[in-house]
């Protein structure tokens, strides 16, 4: 294409289902809606001024589970674990219960027959995608969210904007277009990984707070490197292309575009995005935090890195649970090598060789654009440890690729 | 942090949120952990039969501070831009500083979110609902600055 | 996938046939037009620079940023990648996101949300002083745990459903995708803050809170709406368009909500439960606040055909929803109101004093509801179809 040919659009890249508009169905006449509202079961009963089941059902462990259970605060709070181990249902089960939205510290009523129950469930619904065990828990997967939330990065607290220091404005520009680029990384990755939260079953809520946690860091990391970089004399840089390269294509196929009823693969998108993608952001961070930027940047890229290591830790354990626990292990071994395949070859080439990504980290790392040959030469020497950390990793996690991976062990340049 | 200075003043008064401003000025960082206040408040005591008249006070809310005070007329209430205000008799004020006197803080039926719930004996209002929903969002903050009372030897002068 | 790739060997062959990677391999390491293109001000790919801002008391805000920054809001998002005042050489793609109208998600206060959202982010753990938590009578310890079974039920919903239309948003709108991301955390820890508050103090959870509703179901001849407009409402979730979820959850539910946490703050009997209440309470009041600004901001930005179906659309939603299951059915579950008139009471001796603060609570809750809908630009004081005075 050239400059002068309009934009040819195309479909947003992570998929989504379209948004439907809703065709009004007509209501009945108002006096009647007020009729039936002030004759509604519920409204007569209240009228009568008399309590129902929660306040008559005996305390007894039936109806009403856990009366006199009480959970001790630790020195770290009141955390799940503590919480877990009164609650009777300190495991989830291996598959999730009909009603859909409820946790599982609520005992279901023993009034709703199992028939009723399956019934009135929805038979489609996004919950029931990820109702098995092995789909969607981890083991520690209540410290994970602990963690993830005592850790949480509080920027009101923590980030004293008075001590930003103005850098040269080429140094400055190199710092806006590598932190552009971790914006859009942050972007991509919130895209990809939040519409999974719906699909997980409320069976376990720790994973679901987990990913409620990994979406808001991701968005306050956007929100954190926006104000730095908009701030401090320079600006946002040009938009940088095919860094998710071979991990969007996974995650798409991991979702299908969340369209229709289906199981969608939780630890596919998490391979691909937690353990590779994300694995490959934090030893950039871990660069730059290490380069030639102020201390006030450097804080920037280590509270950034304490928050992608537990996303890259949540991917390792999810793999590992699924590959420890899956009823078709063999087939798993075989799809999810098969994903980190088409992950590996295109992060290889669009992530970690990608010159709009590499170039200003290696000014950073050299000092300066002139001494950008120092950073390549960091760079060179670090490279062994963005194929070493991963292997490591899928080690880790039980999915060992060492001799396969398509991520070189030795840079290629 | 507590603040060591003994504060004294009269109730109703502009001195008396005066100190309490005081106060939540000289604990910043513990105002910096519940998060932003900004609200333009007028705090009303309203005349009962231990008062004869209303008495306003403007007091303004800035990042973690507390950032003016001052006794309002009815003219000045009126141009004070405030985005709530929160009224209740003499008589109800007068309950709520001893309580939270005696116990350092509001106990659970004297708080401000549970005094104005109702709409008595406190009202919370405001000529724009979402400049009242401010109210709701930094309720916590507001909360600490009227618990602030518990370190001021209060006289009552209505 | 049906896909061959390369051998690790085959893979770093072509990896070193880059073009970058050959120049870099021959010591050439010039940095690309990045480094010296000019911004998209003055034609180039470079997005904005020379953009500065003072730290103030609060630090550096979004207020202060969009302030400073030259290139402004637009009202269409241009479709690329990179967030709001990046750039793009005419050869990068474009994107079609589905929400790129800024009506589609702005809201006037919408800087100002979400810094005090970032502002007022909590932790159940260890900001709630639950050392200070007090045995309760038991039967106000039932009643306060069935109230927060309900809760602790219904909470996470939003996170859920959110994440759907940040992914649809525009990269140039970038503060709507960063607010719903901390009413995502929001939601997710009052899930969190309720479930242990239910095992905090001996009480356990409650009779589950919509087991009434399946063994009881309202027969048809009653329902006040038709069983197909409730099912077609119930189909709101993230495959329907933003402005219904906006009015139907945003306004109406979260705002009952809102009125059941200060219902909250007001019978808990420790600091503790007034603490967990009044920092749920603050959370809620920003959804609220952005649920009704944004509908506003639909209102009044959105071309005049399309303001005139999303005014049409919204009456009926509300119509709907107040005489059927958001808000009337909501404001009657006896799972939520009977615990609450058992704790506004303290003791069935005092019962029906309980029974007249519930009443009370009913006429503050439509009022403030009414008052809100008046905010967003579609009054609905002589149409609500609320009761307000409580049928009880």
């Amino acid at each position: 294409m050239t400059a002068q040919e309009p934009h040819k659009e195309k479909p947003q890249r992570v998929r989504i289902m379209p948004m439907k508009r809703l065709t009004p169905l007509p209501l009945p006449p108002v006096a009647s809606i007020r009729e039936k509202m002030r004759q509604h079961p519920l409204a007569v009963n209240l009228a009568e001024h008399t309590f129902h089941e929660w306040f008559t059902t005996p305390l007894n462990g039936d109806t009403w589970s856990r009366w006199g259970c009480a959970a001790q605060m630790g020195p770290d709070g009141l955390t799940f674990d503590r919480i877990n181990n009164v609650s009777g249902a300190a495991e989830p089960s291996d598959r999730g219960y009909a009603r859909l939205r409820h946790t599982r510290y609520v005992t279901l009523h023993p009034g709703i027959t199992p028939e009723l129950s399956e019934r009135i469930a929805p038979k489609q619904a996004p919950e029931r995608e990820l109702d098995r065990k092995y789909l969607a828990w981890a083991d520690d997967a209540g410290k994970l969210a602990e963690e993830a939330m005592a850790r949480q990065w509080r920027p009101g607290l923590t980030v004293r904007w008075d001590e930003m220091e103005c850098l040269s404005p080429q140094m400055e520009r190199a710092f806006d277009q590598f932190a552009t680029y971790l914006i859009q990384a942050q972007q991509f990755c919130s895209d990809a990984m939040g519409p999974f939260i719906g699909r997980v079953h409320y069976q376990f809520m720790e994973v679901k707070t987990l990913m409620a946690c990994e979406l808001f860091d991701y968005n306050l990391h956007c929100a954190m490197l926006r104000k730095r970089v908009m701030s401090n004399g320079g600006g946002m840089g040009q938009q940088v292309d095919g860094f998710d390269a071979g991990v969007l294509e996974v995650c798409n196929e991991a979702s299908q575009g969340f369209e229709g009823f289906q199981q969608r693969d939780l630890t596919g998108m998490t391979l691909a995005l937690d353990v590779l993608f994300n694995g490959v952001v934090l030893d950039f961070l871990r660069l730059a935090e290490s380069a030639h930027v102020s201390s006030f940047d450097r804080r920037f890229f280590r509270q950034m890195q304490q928050d992608t290591a537990r996303h890259v830790a949540w991917g390792c354990r999810r793999v590992k649970y699924h590959l420890e626990h899956a009823p078709d292990r063999e087939d798993v071994v075989l799809r999810l090598d098969c994903i980190a395949e088409q992950a590996e070859a295109g992060q290889a080439a669009g992530h970690l060789l990608n010159p709009q990504v590499i170039e200003p980290l290696a000014v950073l790392l050299g000092g300066a654009p002139e001494k950008a040959g120092e950073g390549y030469a960091i760079l060179r020497r670090f490279w062994p440890q963005f194929a070493g950390n991963y292997l490591a990793r899928l080690d880790a996690a039980g999915l060992p690729r060492r001799g396969r991976s398509l991520i070189p062990e030795q840079p290629p340049f | 942090m507590t603040t060591k200075q003994t504060l004294r003043a009269a109730f109703p008064s502009a001195a008396w949120f005066a100190a309490l401003q005081q106060r939540m000025n000289g604990e910043t960082e513990r105002f910096k952990r519940l998060g932003f206040a900004d609200s333009r408040a007028i705090f009303i005591v309203k005349a009962d039969a231990e008062m004869q008249r209303d008495r306003s006070f403007g007091v303004v809310f800035d990042t973690y501070e507390c950032t003016e005070v001052r006794e309002l007329s009815p003219a000045d209430a009126a141009a004070f831009g405030h985005d709530w205000k929160l009224e209740g008799p003499y008589g109800a004020w007068k309950e709520m500083i001893e309580n939270i006197r005696a116990h350092g803080a509001a106990d659970a039926d004297h708080t401000l979110g549970r005094l104005s719930l109702l709409k008595h004996p406190f009202r919370l209002y405001g000529d724009d609902q979402m400049r009242v929903d401010l109210f709701y969002r930094q309720q916590s903050s507001f909360q600490e600055y009227i618990d602030g009372a518990a370190a001021v030897e209060t006289t009552f002068s209505p | 996938m049906g896909i061959t790739f390369p051998t690790p060997k085959e893979n770093t062959e072509r990896l070193r046939r880059l073009p970058q990677v050959r120049r870099w391999r021959d010591g050439d390491y010039t940095p690309g037009a990045w480094l010296t293109a000019p911004s998209t001000e003055q034609g180039g790919a470079w997005g904005s620079w020379g953009n500065s801002v003072t730290p103030g008391r609060r630090g550096i805000t979004f207020m202060d940023v969009n302030k400073a920054d030259k290139s402004g809001v637009p009202a269409t998002g241009p479709g690329l990648t990179v967030d709001r005042s990046g750039g793009a050489a005419p050869e990068q793609p474009r994107y079609q996101y589905q929400m790129r109208e800024k009506y589609e998600c702005w809201s006037d206060n919408l800087e100002s949300l979400l810094e005090e959202a970032l502002s007022r982010q909590w932790y159940a753990s260890t900001d709630i002083p639950w050392d200070k938590l007090e045995p309760l009578p038991p039967d106000q310890e039932r009643a306060l745990c069935q109230f927060v079974t309900f809760l602790h039920v219904v909470e996470f919903n939003p996170t859920d459903v959110i994440p759907y239309w940040m992914t649809r948003i525009d990269p140039a709108f970038s503060e709507a995708r960063l607010f719903l991301a901390t009413q995502c955390a929001d939601e997710s820890r009052h899930m969190e803050v309720f479930g242990k508050r239910l095992f905090a103090n001996g009480g356990g959870p409650g009779v589950e809170p919509f087991a009434h509703a399946v063994m009881h179901p309202v027969p048809p001849h009653l329902m006040a709406v038709p069983q197909e407009t409730l099912k077609l409402l119930q189909g709101k979730g993230p495959g329907y368009e933003f402005l219904q979820y906006n009015y139907q959850t945003q306004l109406l539910g979260e705002s009952l909500v809102l009125d059941f946490f200060r219902f909250g703050e007001f019978l808990g009997r420790n600091p503790c439960d007034k603490e967990i209440f009044r920092r749920v309470l603050q959370d809620e009041a920003r959804h609220v606040s952005y649920g009704t600004m944004h509908i506003k901001y639909y209102l009044e930005h959105a071309p005049k055909a399309e303001r005139e179906r999303a005014l049409e659309l919204l009456h009926y939603l509300a119509a709907a929803s107040e005489a059927g299951g958001a808000g009337y059915d909501l404001l009657l579950n006896p799972n939520v109101i009977e615990p609450f008139v058992y704790l506004a009471a303290g003791s069935m001796d005092n019962i029906e004093q309980g029974w007249q603060y519930a009443r009370e609570f009913w006429v503050k809750v439509v009022e403030e509801y009414l008052g809100r809908c008046e905010r967003a630009g579609f009054p609905r004081w002589d149409t609500c179809l609320l009761p307000r005075e409580a049928p009880f």
